[in-house]
């Protein structure tokens, strides 16, 4: 574990991007088997994925501000 | 002269029921992710189902694995998969003759400890935890955590230089290697209340996310279990059959 300032960096950079991309490919290699298919649903799901955590962080940070 | 031929108008488009299950697919991918794939030729997405969920798995239990150091004592813990095996026993200490057996246990274990239910797909690499918890005696483990938590209580009030201080931290030492397991040790066992206190209030948030890795990587491997087991949710086109010729 890295402790101190870096752990929140790494966590916004390493552990969140991890997790969207893996549970995007696992979840779309479990809906087809050809993988130009499977890219194309995961990387769909990645930018979804992305853009409703950006959502709720953007929605947090501002009502936090308040 | 022949009437032509009337071809019969064509049924509505169906949802094709699925051709070949493969139950020893399914549980191959629970003992290992992906293995199911694999054994059924489709290598490559074995693979990726492997490398993925054991990364997020694994990526987990470093996450949770953490030390912290306060007065004279390390608190240690080796990762966010156990079995809650005492705390589901703990309210019973007033009550022996209720305790419940092992597996009527587990009932309170799952309550004590939900995440379980979702590290439980992983398989093969959560069965020290299961192993643990089996091989635990609860009466016995419930007097080692509460004589545990009498010496960190005596250990609070003694100075570094205390003559009894030594006694104290070698007793703490040999309450912490009673009951281990003869193969796993450590791994994969539940840690005492006052060290899941003193890391998780040590440490900062990233040890809470822990457990949430292994989770997901857990409830993933169902939906990787069921596609070995039946195949994709979409199926690659089937070549069309040629129609026969008009006459």
């Amino acid at each position: 574990m890295i402790p101190g300032a870096w752990s929140n960096t790494q966590m916004y950079f390493v552990d969140l991007p991890l997790l969207v991309v893996l549970v995007s490919l696992v979840y779309s290699a479990t809906r087809y088997e050809k993988w130009s298919a499977i890219l194309l649903e995961s990387f769909r799901w990645m930018a979804q994925l992305l853009f409703f955590l950006g959502g709720i962080g953007l929605l947090l940070y501002f009502t936090t501000r308040v | 002269m022949d009437q032509p031929v009337q071809t019969p108008p064509s049924a509505p488009d169906a949802i094709p029921s699925p051709t070949h299950v493969s139950p020893l697919g399914a549980v191959l991918s629970y003992l290992i992710p992906g293995l199911g794939q694999i054994v059924q030729g489709r290598v490559a997405k074995g693979l990726l189902f492997f490398v993925c969920i054991y990364v997020l798995f694994f990526y987990g239990m470093y996450l949770g694995a953490a030390e912290v150091r306060v007065d004279q004592r390390t608190y240690r813990m080796n990762g966010s998969v156990y079995l809650p095996t005492a705390i589901a026993w703990e309210k019973f200490q007033n009550a022996p003759e209720a305790r419940p057996g092992r597996i009527r246990g587990l009932v309170s274990a799952f309550y004590a400890r939900p995440q379980f239910l979702g590290q439980f797909w992983m398989g093969i690499a959560v069965w020290p935890a299961i192993a643990q918890y089996w091989t635990m005696d609860p009466i016995a483990e419930a007097e080692r955590l509460r004589q545990l938590e009498d010496r960190y209580d005596a250990l609070e009030r003694l100075k570094a230089d205390d003559p009894e201080t030594k006694q104290v931290l070698k007793d703490l030492a040999d309450l912490e290697a009673q009951g281990r397991h003869p193969t796993f040790g450590d791994f994969m066992r539940e840690p005492s209340h006052r060290t899941i206190n003193v890391v998780h209030n040590g440490t900062d948030k990233r040890v809470e996310l822990a457990w949430v890795f292994t989770v997901i990587a857990g409830v993933l491997n169902i939906m990787v279990i069921y596609d070995a087991y039946s195949g994709p949710a979409h199926r690659p086109e089937e070549p069309k059959k040629p129609e026969p010729p008009k006459e």
